[in-house]
């Protein structure tokens, strides 16, 4: 139960406006789907309610100990069954293989998925470097004439002061 | 800090802002180099050091225009190298399903 919990919780971290990385992706919703699917299972009667494991308004799961030990051992063993045949655990093990497959599994599905959204988004900043440098390239060259200019401006102007000064200096000196 | 001491630091300041291609910042010094000089020329005209310092000058606007127009140079080769945006633009091989032949 303690395992189901957490899982619980860290799905409902990734929900809503403060929720985590996850926020808003269709994996959320198919393991909140299949923790659903796995805990409705009911064979012959009997559900995990019936055997004092229940849920909180949370959808949380927990255990009414009075309920499950007033169950009959073979109730129990006959709800869980096994993995390869019939029962929660069959069921059990079919929905986790539903999502964890190493082929066709949702996890499997949404990493794939999230991993194309990161190559596009590494596609995308690459592009837009290239275009920053571009552009910065683009505007030091803009710069870098201005400065030409302002400089021959400067030299033409300096150097009539300097042959201003030279010339004073010249009839200074006779 | 003497006006003469004053231009030394100042010329420093605008070479290594050329040499770093801060070409704004360039500007900024280069207008402030030329009126230090100017006030200095102005205030002590026949000093014997403002031949040295119009010699100064004279080779630091040099080195300033062969510096930057390498530059601008360099930058323009960089830029002509990129391929003009249009070229990213996927040309649809499709045939216009509107179309009627007869």
């Amino acid at each position: 139960l303690p395992a189901y919990n957490s899982v619980v919780d860290l799905l409902d971290a990734q929900r809503g406006q403060t929720g985590g990385a996850l926020s808003g992706d269709g994996i959320i919703s198919t393991l909140s789907s299949a923790l659903h699917n796995l805990t409705s299972y009911a064979g012959d009667s009997q559900s995990l309610t019936s055997l004092g494991i229940i849920f909180d308004k949370t959808g949380r799961l927990s255990l009414d100990r009075s309920t499950f030990n007033s169950a009959s051992p073979d109730t129990v063993l006959n709800f869980l069954g096994d993995n390869l045949s019939s029962g929660f655990l069959k069921s059990a093990t079919d929905v986790l293989n539903s999502i964890d497959d190493g082929a066709e599994g949702s996890l499997r599905d949404a990493m794939a998925s999230v991993q194309r959204g990161i190559t596009a988004d590494d596609t995308a900043i690459a592009n837009n470097q290239d275009r920053v440098n571009q552009l910065q390239d683009n505007l030091n060259a803009q710069m870098a004439a201005a400065l030409i200019a302002s400089l021959e401006q400067q030299v033409n102007y300096m150097t009539s002061l300097f042959s201003a000064m030279q010339t004073n200096t010249q009839a200074l000196s006779k | 800090m003497t006006p003469r001491a004053q231009i030394a630091v100042t010329a420093d300041a605008l070479r290594a802002a050329v040499a770093s291609q801060a070409f704004g910042e360039a500007e900024r010094l280069l207008s402030d180099y030329c009126r230090q000089v100017e006030t200095v020329i102005r205030r002590e005209p026949g000093a014997a050091e403002n031949t040295q310092l119009a010699a100064d000058s004279v080779s630091l606007f040099e080195w300033m225009r062969r510096s930057v127009l390498a530059d601008a140079a360099h930058l323009a080769g960089r830029l002509a190298s990129i391929p003009p945006r249009h070229a990213y633009r996927q040309i649809s091989s499709q045939t216009p399903s509107w179309r009627v032949d007869g």
